[in-house]
């Protein structure tokens, strides 16, 4: 008998905490959306680091990864008068479409809004549903309009699109150059000819002929020359190589070189100095593409120290992290800005209109054209576009010159 | 059309060499090697590293005698040595022991994807994902004019060739001749040879079997490790993730020139640079169409390939 009540009592202490655990665990899942724990902020990251297009993303995620570290060793960002440590989940969409839905979708199963990618056209474009009905706020580096414009309401344009760059390049190349001709070579994928059909547009609205602008390339082609050959013999002026992998960029302009070309290459992604350096060495002097949003002149002290962090973290650093620095600070200072979009991305979407906040990034950031502001309106007639310095560079003996600074709004 | 023919020999060269290591292994085990493209990469990373670093405690200009920088040649030759341990082991403590296990053909062919996946993966920690590359062995390209000299030739114009180009094609050559004579003249290449052509017939005549087939799938790892520091002088340098799409043109390879023989592969390589030269300039986009379709023909007229045998 005595046995019997010792089990029944046990049996009563061991319900009473698991339904205590229980309702404990619930009202935490009622009550918290991005903040997982309860010093804990979760940002997501869903972005290619593997394959020909690896730097994209990687250099997005170890950005995010040296900011956070940065922030957490300094007693983390508060929100609502809270402290956070800030924790980066990532996700390798391996440039895959359906790995992107994949990670969008372990993200809000986390409890994650808030999430920097993904870095490809085809990426971004399909995790649109489910971040629009899941509630999530996405910051691709992608360049679709679809994704910015009305009714697309929850992506954010983290980085220069190629339609904002590639026509101040044009005009810059006309005005001081005198180009007249271009070709066009764009791999064979979604997002690359995309950008080749904007560089197209973009061409003709500068009044530039473009002698060939249909030759593609496979993304896993290492042998250039036979693509190239036909290119050269068009003779252009300039070579518009339309949504280069950095990896690809060198050993193009490198077999460019050999057959003989001697104009401007042009790409309008991000590239890396030392990759050119190593990859195409002097024969990339001349080379034009679209900077990290930094240039010595700009960069802040604490850009500065950004970029000692970074190279500290993982050994070396890319020019790219200058312009994806800033996803993650605009995430979060949207979120000081207004704390209940915490709990609700509408809140988020209602902030962006009017937030403003000084740019620790770049020298005289607490000047009106220089803060940390979403801009857009004139591409996407919404705000919809993280505002960074559109840095135009040249590459040089092994680093980049800054050619011009312009903006995108 | 000078400048296309060049493009396709030095295509076809270095699509040679991919394919000659993986058709070794695929005529002495029966194994299509999936890793082979991992094994290409690892093999010019290795030499990416000695030639940027050295030896540690020996720098990379400690090798410059007389003038002439010897590094390169050296790496390459230690990325052969690594890579023929590594397929040496592979085959003993691996394939060996699936094939000694399983009786099913697509056991050995599951382990080789999961060995190109290990590299995969390894590689990408060890490396990142950047593009390595090393400097031009020599400077200096051919430049020729010939529209004055051949005028009634038509698509006569002008070609160019860099000197690194040339000297590594003439290397390419000599590797395949030396590969070639290997496999003819020397007892354990007529030991391979006798396993490729008969595996029972060969054990029937006294050849070590356990022994030739770990030299045979060495040497396939070393030709793979070696050709991948070449081409990385070659090509512009090397990723860690590009291994996949090397296995996949290195089957195309065989494919064409018949699996398991060592001319079909120089035969395929050479062959598939020149289409993919010639076509680019003719037909633009779709020569990659052209080529698949018509290589599924062929494979459908002639499934065993160029040179491959339709029996065993």
């Amino acid at each position: 008998m005595s046995l019997s009540k010792n089990i029944l009592r046990h049996m009563t202490g061991v319900a009473g905490a698991t339904a205590l655990i229980l309702a404990t665990s619930s009202l935490t899942g009622t009550l918290t959306t991005t903040a997982r724990a309860a010093d804990e902020l979760h940002i997501g990251f869903v972005g290619v680091t593997s394959g020909p297009a690896a730097a994209w993303g990687t250099s997005n995620k170890r950005s995010m990864e040296t900011r956070a570290d940065w922030l957490n060793e300094t007693g983390g960002v508060e929100i609502g008068g809270k402290k956070y440590k800030i924790v980066i989940d990532s996700f390798d969409d391996q440039k895959d479409p359906k790995l992107a839905i994949e990670g969008i979708n372990q993200m809000i199963s986390k409890g994650v809004h808030y999430v920097v990618g993904p870095n490809t056209d085809d990426g971004a474009s399909a995790v649109r549903p489910d971040a629009e009905a899941k509630g999530v706020i996405y910051f691709p580096y992608a360049f679709p309009k679809e994704l910015y414009t009305k009714p697309a309401k929850n992506a954010v344009l983290g980085m220069i699109a190629n339609y904002q760059s590639g026509p101040a390049i044009f005009k810059w190349l006309k005005d001081n150059e005198k180009l007249q001709t271009l070709a066009m070579i764009a791999a064979n994928e979604s997002d690359a000819l995309s950008q080749r059909d904007g560089g197209m547009a973009a061409a003709k609205a500068a009044g530039l002929k473009v002698v060939s602008g249909t030759v593609t390339y496979q993304s896993d082609t290492t042998d250039f020359a036979p693509i190239l050959t036909p290119v050269i013999k068009s003779k252009p002026g300039a070579i518009y190589l339309a949504g280069v992998s950095p990896a690809h960029a060198p050993r193009i302009i490198k077999v460019g070189r050999e057959l003989g070309f001697k104009g401007r290459f042009i790409a309008t992604t991000g590239m890396d100095a030392k990759v050119l350096k190593e990859g195409a060495g002097d024969a990339a002097n001349g080379f034009i593409s679209v900077g990290g949003a930094s240039t010595p002149e700009l960069a802040s002290p604490m850009m500065k120290e950004f970029v000692t962090r970074y190279t500290k973290k993982f050994g070396e650093y890319n020019d790219e992290s200058n312009t994806k620095v800033y996803a993650l600070d605009y995430i979060l200072e949207t979120l000081k800005a207004n704390p209940k979009a915490m709990k609700d991305v509408n809140e988020f979407k209602k902030t962006i209109d009017s937030f403003s906040a000084n740019n620790p990034f770049v020298n005289g950031g607490d000047k009106p054209n220089m803060k940390m502001r979403y801009v857009g309106m004139s591409s996407f007639g919404q705000k919809r576009q993280i505002f960074v310095p559109m840095v135009i560079n040249e590459y040089r003996d092994g680093d980049f010159k800054t050619l011009f600074v312009g903006q995108a709004d | 059309m000078e400048q296309v023919v060049v493009n396709g020999l030095f295509s076809g060269a270095q699509y040679s060499l991919i394919a000659l290591g993986l058709t070794l292994i695929f005529g002495l085990m029966n194994v299509l090697n999936f890793a082979h493209g991992q094994m290409y990469v690892l093999g010019g990373l290795v030499t990416y590293t000695i030639v940027t670093f050295g030896f540690g405690f020996i720098p990379p200009d400690a090798f410059t005698i007389f003038g002439i920088d010897f590094i390169f040649p050296i790496a390459l030759i230690c990325a052969g040595m690594v890579l023929a341990i590594l397929g040496a082991l592979f085959e003993k403590l691996l394939f060996r022991t699936v094939i000694r296990r399983s009786k099913r053909d697509e056991s050995t062919m599951l382990l080789a994807a999961a060995t190109a996946f290990l590299l995969d993966a390894s590689l990408l920690l060890i490396f990142g994902e950047k593009l390595h590359s090393v400097p031009d062995l020599v400077d200096g390209i051919i430049s020729t004019d010939l529209e004055p000299v051949f005028p009634a030739i038509p698509f006569s114009d002008s070609f160019n060739l860099p000197y690194y180009k040339l000297l590594l094609g003439v290397i390419a050559f000599v590797m395949i001749l030396l590969f070639v004579a290997g496999m003819r003249f020397t007892r354990p290449g007529r030991a391979m040879r006798a396993l490729a052509q008969d595996r029972m017939a060969a054990q029937l005549m006294g050849v070590n079997v356990g022994r030739y087939t770990m030299i045979g799938f060495a040497v396939g790892a070393m030709l793979a490790g070696m050709t991948g520091g070449l081409l990385l002088a070659a090509s512009g340098g090397i990723q860690a993730t590009e291994g996949g799409a090397k296995s996949i043109l290195a089957f195309e390879m065989i494919m064409l020139g018949g699996a398991g023989v060592t001319g079909g592969a120089i035969a395929g390589g050479f062959i598939l640079g020149m289409m993919q030269s010639v076509g680019h300039s003719f037909l633009g986009n779709f020569t990659d169409l052209v080529i698949f379709a018509a290589l599924v023909v062929f494979l459908s007229i002639r499934p065993q390939g160029l040179m491959g045998k339709p029996w065993g």
